[in-house]
C-alpha cells in the first residue's frame, strides 16, 4: 500500500476534514441539517432549472457550516461524496491499483475541502466536486503518460547511420528502419532467446562482440583463442543465429 | 583461398573492418563460386544488421523531462 493511502474510512475522513478545517477561520458550530435544520421541500428555481434535490440542499447547508468551521460538516460532506467520487475516478484510471484509486479519491476530496471557499452555491455541490475529481484524475493520467514516455522513447532514426559531420558511413545496403517500438521490443526478445540457444562457444563470442562491443583482439584475449578462430567462429555463430531467426522476425 | 580463410575475411567485411583490395577481390571471387559460403555470408550479414539494430535503452536527458512538463503545464 502506498504511504499516502488510508485504509480506515473514519481515519481518512478525519484526515481530509482536519486538513481542510485547519485552513478555515473558526466560528461557532451550527447544527446538522438533518437534526436541527430541517430542509424544506425543493421548489422550482426562477431561472427555470429543475428544483434542487434534498441532497443538494443538504450539501449546501453542510458547505455553509463547514465554511463556518464546523468539523462535523466537513466529515459529513466527505462521507456523502466519497463513494460518488470513487465511482467517478475508478473507470477513468482503469490501470491504477486499488491503493492508487484510494489515494486519488482522498486527494481529490482534500483538494475540494481546502478550496471550499471557491465553491459557488449557484451550482450543485456534487457538480463542483466532481469537476475537481475529474481534473485530478486527468492530472494523474498525464503523469502516468509522462512516466511511460521515458521508458518507450524511440531511438533516433539516424542512429548509427551518420558520423558527427552528417556523412554516411554505414554500408549502402543498410536499409533497416526502426519498427513500432513494441515490435522492436518483441524482435529484441526473440533475438535474445535465439542467442541463448546457441552452443556455448558461439554464444560467448556473440555476447562479447555485440553486447560488450569488444574488438576481435579483446575477444581473442578473453577467450584465449587465435584471432582467426574468433573471426571464423563469429561468422558461423551469426550465420547460425540467422537460421534460427529466419521467419520469426 | 579456402572456405575458412574466406569466412575469416567475411566477418571483417561485414563488420566494416578494412581489408586490402587484393583480399577483397579474392573473397568476391570465392563467394561467386561457392554457394555455401555465399549463403553463410548473407546469413551473417543479415544477423549483424539485426544485432546492431537492437533497440537500446536510452536514458532520457533531464532537459527533455523539463520540456515535457512545461508543455503539459501550458496545455
Amino acid at each position: 500500500m502506498s504511504p499516502r493511502a488510508h485504509k480506515n474510512d473514519s481515519s481518512s475522513e478525519r484526515s481530509v476534514s482536519e486538513q481542510a478545517n485547519s485552513t478555515a477561520s473558526h466560528v461557532e458550530p451550527v447544527a446538522t441539517p438533518s437534526a436541527e435544520m430541517p430542509v424544506s421541500t425543493p421548489a422550482a428555481r426562477p431561472d427555470g432549472r429543475p428544483p434542487a434535490s434534498v441532497k443538494q440542499l443538504e450539501d449546501k447547508l453542510l458547505v455553509q457550516r463547514a465554511r463556518a468551521g464546523d468539523q462535523l460538516a466537513y466529515n459529513d460532506l466527505v462521507k456523502r461524496h466519497k463513494h460518488g467520487v470513487e465511482r467517478l475516478i475508478r473507470p477513468m484510471v482503469r490501470s491504477a491499483s486499488s491503493d492508487e484509486v484510494e489515494d486519488l479519491v482522498q486527494e481529490a476530496l482534500t483538494k475540494a475541502m481546502l478550496h471550499l471557499n471557491s465553491y459557488s452555491e449557484e451550482y450543485a455541490f456534487s457538480t463542483w466536486l466532481y469537476r475537481i475529481a475529474t481534473n485530478h484524475a486527468i492530472d494523474y493520467l498525464r503523469r502516468r503518460k509522462l512516466n511511460a514516455f521515458s521508458i518507450s522513447a524511440p531511438p533516433s532514426s539516424n542512429m548509427g547511420r551518420h558520423d558527427e559531420e552528417g556523412k554516411e558511413y554505414e554500408i549502402s545496403d543498410m536499409s533497416w528502419v526502426p519498427d513500432d517500438v513494441l515490435l522492436a521490443g518483441e524482435r529484441t526478445n526473440l533475438i535474445e532467446q535465439a542467442i541463448d540457444q546457441l552452443p556455448e562457444n558461439y554464444r560467448k563470442i556473440i555476447r562479447l562482440r555485440h553486447n560488450d562491443d569488444m574488438e576481435y583482439e579483446e575477444i581473442a584475449r578473453v577467450l584465449q583463442l587465435p584471432m582467426g578462430t574468433v573471426k571464423v567462429h563469429l561468422h558461423r555463430a551469426r550465420a547460425a543465429l540467422a537460421r534460427m531467426l529466419e521467419g520469426k522476425i | 583461398m579456402n572456405c575458412t580463410e574466406v569466412q575469416e575475411l567475411a566477418v571483417a567485411l561485414i563488420d566494416h573492418e578494412s581489408i586490402g583490395p587484393k583480399e577483397l577481390a579474392q573473397v568476391e571471387a570465392h563467394l561467386s563460386a561457392c554457394s555455401k559460403c555465399q549463403y553463410e555470408y548473407e546469413m551473417d550479414r543479415m544477423t549483424s544488421h539485426i544485432l546492431r539494430a537492437r533497440v537500446p535503452i536510452v536514458e532520457t536527458p533531464s532537459e527533455t523531462y523539463q520540456s515535457i512538463l512545461s508543455a503539459i503545464e501550458e496545455d
